[in-house]
Parts: C-alpha cells; structure tokens; sequence
C-alpha cells in the first residue's frame, strides 16, 4: 500500500505546489516554490548518471557474455570513460576542464559534433527512400501532402525559382498559412491532452512512474 | 597536430558514417558505439557541471548554505536503487517528483504558451483589408493568396479540431468537415516533411563540403575503406548479399 501511496503523495505534493504558486504567487510560498522547480533540475541530472550507469551495465553485461558485436561495446564504454575523466577532473589540471583547447573539448568537437551532423543528414536518405514508399499509396491525401512537399522543397532552392517561377514565395504561402492550420489544431489538441494528463497525474489517476 | 589529427578522426567518422547507405558493416557500427559513448560522457558531465555542482554540491556541502537541499539529494540518489532488485520501488520516489513538478508546470505552460495563444491568433477578422489593398494594388496569385489566409486560419482550425473530436459520427456534413481537416493536415505534414528534408539536405551539403575541403584525408580514408569493404567481403565478414 505504501509503495504504491507514497510516489503518489509526493507527484501530488510537488505538482499541486506549483499549481498553487501559479494561482497564488506570494513571496515566501513562491520562492519556495521556485526552490522545487531546481530540485527538478536535480533530480535529472542524477537521472542522467543513472542512465549512463545503465548504459554500462548493458555494454557490460554484453563483453561479459561475448554477445554479437560485443567488442564494440568496449569502444563504447572505453570512450565514455574517458569523457567523464576528461570532463570531470579539475580545471586547473593540464588536461581537465571544459574550456576551449581541453580534451573533453577536443573529444566533442570532432567526434561529438560531426557525427551528430552526419547522423542527422543520412536521415535525408532515409526520408527520402521512406516518402517514396509512402506516396505510392495513390489516395488524394497522399497527393496534398507529396505535393506539398515537392513545392515547399523546389520553392528552397535558387533553381527551383528558375524551374517554377513564384515557386519561392507560394512556398513562403503554403509555410506561413497553409501548414500552421495543421500545426495550430494539432497544437490546441496537445495543449488540452497534456493539461488533462498533467492534472491525471497530480490526482494520481494516472502513474506514469511506475505501479505495482 | 591535434588539430590535424581531428580533421582526420571527423573524416573517418563521417565515411564511417555514411558507410551504412551501402549496408551496416563494421565501419558503421564503430562510429555508432563510439557516438553513444562520447553522447553519453557529454551529457553527464555537462549535468554534473552546471546543475549538480554549482546547485546541489556546493551549497550543500561547500557553503552550507541551504540545508533542505537533503531533499533533492535524497531524491535523486534513490533513483539508483532502480539498479536494485528488493529496493526498485524507491526509484519511483524520484520520478514522481520530477514527474509531480513538470506535470504542475506543464498545466500553465501549455495552457498560457499554446492553448491561449493559439486561440487568440485565430480570432481574426474574416476579411484581411490589408491584403485587399495590396491585391487592388498589385494584383497576383500571391496576393489573391493573402486574402485567402485569414478565412483559411478561420474555418482550417476548426476543421482540423473537427478531426480530433470523437464524440460525434464523421458522417453527412460533419464528414465534410472531418474530410477537409484531413486534407489540411496531410497539407501541413507535407510542408512540414518538405521542411525537414531540405535541413537534413542542408547538413548533408555541409558534410559534403567538410569532406572536398579536406579532400587527402578524405581520398585516402575512403580508399582504404573500400579496401576493408572488399577484405570484408571475401573473408565472409560482411555479406555482400544482405541489405540494411
């Protein structure tokens, strides 16, 4: 029973707190009030470390049984080792901080950084393969939305003003209006479920950190 | 030199990389575990420096300065016992807390900065003058658009509200309704979709860009990738055969 009441009384306490505040904004209360949203903060940073914590009992756990690709796993663990140690070891140190020229630095900015930026544009391929599959599907909202696409894509480019002249500024037409339509119903409709959630889970209707 | 060795280390991150378009392979899958490592040891140091040190460590333990931040610390620390099998059910502690405190400020956030906002950009008036003038002025597509906008903002939202109202059968009019709500979503998504494209477009150029500026690193790596890849292929190490 206590296991199940407690996490509830402390999203209800916390919760109805900066409810309260919003509503009742009075000095002492709402400076205690702010005090909780930094313990927020807190509390994710060591979900942080619980996750990178996690992240090496998988890895490890995988070297150990010698599963497929479990030498990668090294790699993975090997360099994440080395991040925290760059990282975390003290400023004035040769080799610590995170300044400029650090190696905790130097780490991020060509490794970090680049294969970021290459993660991200191999996704266009992969869009791009997906689109095709997904507009073979002859029906006419596929069509508003291939079509739609094309335009806002060719109106991008310098050639696609060549190519389809006015391309450019329909684009900006169909960015401006045309697409916040959708985005602004869909963001009422986001807006209204995550109120409704968010008042579930204060009320303890809804627990999404775990029942038993 | 270290700047030299780390146009190298991009470039044969980047190969590595997009090696995958060809098939999943020994390349990719080094880069990609080397990607969680380096993410991962970012990410927690950049949590301890700025959030745990400066607002936990130091005026708990440093200054002493604020004694009820045992509160968080306790909080925090239970989270780890998710790593123990008898004690799991304390870690449900801490989320509750992260969860109770973003849930409250979700209510507000969402209520002040969508919900009301966007409401009150659609109460519009029906008939944009502005636009009128500037199509008795200079008259266009673009301009016959502009008029359209306001009435489109108008009867779209509600139309793509339509959509997501479940209490009442699509059906007769109100299936019109519903049907046009889906066409202006489908509209969006595409433009939307189009949008995204052109950024990952964008950041492939840029890759592309990296990889011609620094063209040696780039010849050689590759060229010795592709020699890995026919090794590869004949020891049976990566079957040619198998699509990613």
């Amino acid at each position: 029973m206590a296991r199940r009441s407690i996490p509830t009384a402390i999203a209800f306490f916390f919760g109805a707190m900066m409810v309260v505040n919003y509503f009742v904004p009075w000095g002492w209360f709402s400076d205690r009030a702010n005090q909780v949203q930094e313990w927020g903060l807190i509390v994710v940073a060591f979900a942080y470390i619980l996750g990178a914590l996690n992240v090496m009992r998988v890895h490890g756990h995988k070297i150990q049984r010698k599963e497929e690709d479990w030498r990668f796993s090294i790699v993975t663990i090997i360099t994440m080792v080395v991040m925290l140690s760059f990282g975390l070891m003290p400023e004035h140190w040769a080799i610590g901080g995170m300044e400029r020229g650090s190696p905790f630095l130097w780490m991020f900015d060509n490794m970090y950084v680049p294969m970021m930026a290459t993660m991200y544009s191999l996704l266009a391929f992969f869009i791009a393969s997906a689109a095709f599959r997904a507009f073979k599907v002859r029906s006419l909202e596929a069509t508003l939305l291939a079509v739609t696409a094309v335009i806002v894509m060719i109106g991008a480019v310098p050639l696609g003003g060549i190519l389809l002249p006015g391309s450019m500024e329909l684009r900006t037409w169909i960015m401006e209006t045309l697409q916040n339509v959708g985005k602004r119903g869909i963001m009422i409709g986001v807006a209204l479920g995550a109120i409704s959630t968010s008042l579930k889970i204060i009320l303890g209707i809804e627990r999404p950190y775990g029942r038993d | 030199m270290w700047e030299l060795l780390g146009i190298w280390i991009q470039v044969f991150l980047t190969l590595a990389i997009f090696s995958f378009l060809y098939r999943d392979n020994p390349f990719y899958k080094f880069a990609e575990h080397l990607f969680v490592g380096v993410a991962t040891g970012y990410w927690v140091v950049l949590q301890i420096r700025n959030v745990l040190i400066p607002n936990l460590f130091q005026p708990l333990f440093g200054e002493f300065s604020d004694p009820w931040l045992v509160i968080p610390l306790f909080l925090g620390l239970v989270l780890f016992m998710r790593l123990s099998d008898k004690y799991s059910y304390m870690s449900r502690w801490g989320m509750a807390a992260v969860v109770g405190i973003f849930s409250g400020l979700a209510i507000f956030g969402f209520g002040g900065g969508d919900l009301i906002i966007q409401i009150r950009s659609n109460v519009m008036p029906f008939i944009d003058t502005e636009a009128v003038q500037a199509f008795t002025q200079k008259a266009g597509v673009i301009t016959f658009l502009n008029i359209l906008s306001n009435p489109i903002f108008i009867i779209g939202v509600i139309c793509v509200l339509f959509y997501f109202f479940f209490s009442t059968e699509h059906t007769g009019a109100l299936g019109v309704v519903s049907k046009i709500g889906i066409y202006l979503l489908m509209i969006s998504f595409g433009a939307s979709y189009g949008n995204t494209v052109m950024a990952r477009i964008s950041l492939f150029i840029d890759r592309a860009q990296f990889g011609i500026v620094n063209w040696i690193p780039t010849v050689i790596i590759g060229i010795l990738m592709i020699i890995a890849f026919v090794v590869l292929a004949i020891t049976g190490k990566v079957d040619p055969k198998k699509q990613f």
